[in-house]
């Protein structure tokens, strides 16, 4: 498989508004994609068009398959957290577990039940009976012992405290990932997850404004902190983003060589966190 | 986020300065294996392809080892040749500067070595001493090269 | 950090190694057994009621307010036969018992279907389960199942078990107090005639409703608020619209007919059946009960068949809004 998922010219319409405009990306097998973006942006349209979902317009490939035809089939090698708080409220631990085990060829039963193991939660409580983060952490079992190819996550860690979130990506990262498995995730704490990631998709307004892998962004992207003194000099050099920030100057070049910039004041690559920022300010100006 | 990156410098650099200083503090040995990838990754939340670029980079100056079906291992002759860089770099860079300020202060060498000796639950150096396997204390031990 | 060992990752399947897929019967049964699971009273309410029925018999018999003898049809014509008589009264008690385990299983299924579509988009669950490898087809038809097939099937159990123990207790009454008369005979062969008659009358009964729980299912697909209003006012208003635009009743007298045509039906074919003019409760003149009906006759009627047509064209329908709907 040369891709995971392709999409060409997907769009989305409610109504009169565009959720989804000629959105075009490739994310390729063993990476770790962010799909980053305000809200509104289509973070969630995209993944519901991927999963199958949502009707679209324009072409999308998933592992292959066209998830609206073969969304069956699909489901066979994609798992996906929608949300945290979709478990039924009814169901009980051992149901669930029961319940997957028979109807999921790639769940691996004992794995599941070894992750619960390391958390409070008992086989016979009920999910209602749960805490939030006990609910993410039986979901997480569930879907980690799930042996799919890729794994799509929106928001997985949503309204969660510190202790779940790090307890998430430990999994994540030490009892899953692997180079066979591609990760999409979407998250609105880019600062917790920008380490994590190979790959970024910035979206806004349904369109993607930023496809790129991690590294390629350091080669493009540098951040300047320039005095009073160099300030009209480097402006002149079109930085695309600029902040004050007690008496300097921040500001954000693409596509400048760091030797153009050095003689200027410091360099050093923008964080994903800084450059989304930077991006979606650009886009509001 | 992770207070423990710094911005100014790529972090799979940062993990090669790591696992350097924990080479030249003893921390680990030569033959030592290196922490698989994947628990680095999930310890410090990075994304596994970072952590081998780290590791490529150890490879590549001949650090570290590849051994195959086993993993990343610490090569032999690592700590020298590290120790032998690190010198050379403060005695090319860092030592002038010192040096110059310790002329301008007017201070002696007997005055340097009483108020400079390190805290008295370190041991001190051993002086012209054949290198005795390194300690797991901050100060690295001298070897004769 | 110097941990060397660590954990192994979930190791991928290869494609040699990949599991065969889950076959479909083991699917349908997790189906179904999920539906029990989310809805207690599919099991409950025949438990209820067959019980409550047990403790009434257990209170007429030993209570305070003891029944005496059977108020029965009594002996009837002067040439019945008393034998005869007690086993006609015994086989309509056996079908009687099973008269308020319909009732409850009416109600529970109806109100069972309106929210097995529902329940799952009101609560968002429905993402939980879409992320699971089950069709939307094999979904929809196991909550038809649960509804045609195993309550049912439930119900009958049910009054079987009920009958069984209401025996009992008349049994121990009649040993106990030697209270007895032709309600107390008990013949085998007559009872699993009659068992085997209502298993029919119930199959016919399934068939002949399966279009009325289809339509509540593709309203339970397809309804954003309050299921219950959109399945009820409609063909309500529709009927009266009809009647005040058109003046006609078409409407009307259909939905009446699917409501209730099965059971005219039984009825006009048990009466056809008996000497012109005799009353049904001269019918234990008949060495079988099932002399009184002709199956195939019933089972032959054209709107049966139409409506188990119209039901998998609904259940289509119910299966496609699953599967294309988004409200999430």
């Amino acid at each position: 498989m040369t891709t995971m998922i392709e999409a060409r010219g997907l769009t989305k319409s409610f109504g009169a508004k565009r959720a989804l405009d000629g959105v075009s990306f490739t994310v390729a097998p063993g990476r770790i994609v962010g799909l980053i973006g305000p809200n509104g942006a289509g973070k969630t349209t995209a993944l519901k068009a991927l999963l199958g979902l949502t009707s679209f317009e324009g072409q999308l490939q998933v592992m292959g398959r066209d998830p609206r035809a073969q969304r069956d089939e699909l489901m066979r090698d994609v798992c996906f957290i929608a949300d945290v708080a979709v478990l039924p409220r009814w169901l009980r631990v051992s149901q669930a577990i029961e319940f997957v085990a028979s109807v999921h060829p790639r769940f691996d039963r004992a794995r599941a039940e070894g992750f619960l193991s390391k958390t409070d939660i008992r086989p016979r409580s009920r999910v209602r009976e749960l805490s939030k983060g006990m609910v993410t952490q039986l979901h997480l079992a569930l879907i980690l012992a799930i042996d799919a190819r890729l794994l799509v996550l929106d928001e997985p860690t949503l309204g969660l405290d510190l202790l779940y979130r790090r307890q998430f990506y430990d999994t994540l990262l030490n009892d899953y990932f692997s180079a066979e498995r591609t990760i999409l995730l979407t998250t609105h704490q880019v600062e917790e997850i920008e380490n994590l990631l190979s790959d970024v998709l910035f979206i806004n307004h349904g369109r993607v404004t930023l496809d790129s892998t991690v590294e390629a962004l350091a080669q493009r992207y540098v951040q300047l902190t320039v005095g009073a003194d160099n300030l009209a000099h480097a402006r002149l050099l079109e930085p695309f983003f600029e902040r004050e920030i007690f008496g300097r100057t921040v500001m954000l070049f693409e596509g400048r060589s760091s030797g153009e910039l050095a003689r200027l004041g410091e360099l050093r690559t923008p964080s994903i966190a800084d450059l989304f920022v930077a991006k979606m300010q650009g886009a509001a100006a | 986020m992770d207070p423990q990156w710094d911005d100014s410098l790529p972090i799979y650099r940062q993990l090669r300065d790591r696992v350097v200083a924990m080479i030249l503090e003893g921390v680990l040995k030569e033959g030592d294996p290196l922490p698989s990838v994947r628990s680095v990754a999930a310890e410090f939340r990075l994304n596994p392809l970072t952590v081998l670029k780290g590791y490529q980079q150890l490879v590549d100056e001949q650090l570290v080892e590849k051994r195959r079906g086993l993993g990343m291992y610490v090569s032999d002759g690592a700590r020298k040749a590290l120790m032998k860089d690190e010198r050379q770099r403060f005695l090319e860079t860092e030592w002038p500067k010192v040096f110059a300020t310790i002329q301008r202060l007017g201070l002696s060498a007997q005055e340097l070595l009483r108020t400079g000796a390190p805290a008295p639950d370190t041991p001190y150096p051993t002086q012209g001493g054949a290198g005795g396997p390194a300690t797991a204390q901050g100060n690295g031990n001298d070897h004769d090269d | 950090m110097t941990d060397a060992a660590a954990e192994s990752p979930m190791p991928v399947q290869t494609v040699a190694s990949r599991p065969v897929a889950i076959p479909v019967w083991q699917v349908m049964i997790a189906l179904i057994r999920r539906e029990y699971w989310e809805h207690r009273a599919l099991w409950t309410a025949p438990l209820i009621t067959g019980g409550l029925m047990v403790l009434t018999t257990l209170l007429a018999n030993f209570g305070k307010n003891q029944w005496g003898t059977f108020p029965g049809f009594g002996p009837g014509g002067p040439s019945a036969d008393p034998r005869a008589v007690g086993i006609m009264i015994s086989s309509a008690r056996q079908i009687g018992v099973a008269v308020p385990l319909c009732i409850a299983a009416v109600v529970t299924v109806f109100f069972y279907l309106l929210s097995s579509l529902y329940d799952e988009r009101k609560d968002r669950s429905i993402l939980f389960w879409k992320s699971l490898p089950v069709s939307d087809a094999a979904t929809v038809l196991s909550k038809l199942l649960v509804a045609l097939v195993a309550v049912p099937l439930s119900v009958f159990v049910a009054a079987i078990v009920t009958d069984v123990l209401q025996r009992w207790v008349w049994d121990i009454r009649y040993a106990l107090h030697l209270v007895g008369g032709p309600e107390f005979i008990w013949d085998p062969v007559a009872w699993v005639k009659v068992e085997a008659f209502m298993l029919l009358i119930l199959a016919l009964a399934v068939l002949w409703y399966a279009p009325i729980a289809a339509y509540l299912m593709v309203i339970s697909a397809w309804s954003r608020r309050n299921a219950f209003l959109w399945a009820v006012l409609p063909p309500l208003i529709l009927t009266v619209v009809e009647r005040i635009a058109f003046g006609t009743r078409y409407l009307n007298d259909l939905l009446l007919y699917r409501l209730g045509g099965i059971w005219f039906d039984l009825w006009n074919n048990i009466r056809s059946h008996g000497p012109p003019g005799s009353p049904f409760w001269k019918q234990h003149t008949y060495p079988s009960v099932f002399d009184m009906v002709s199956f195939p006759d019933l089972f032959m009627n054209i709107d049966l068949w139409i409506g188990l047509i119209v039901t998998a064209a609904l259940v289509y329908a119910a299966i496609r809004i699953r599967r294309y709907r988004d409200d999430t």
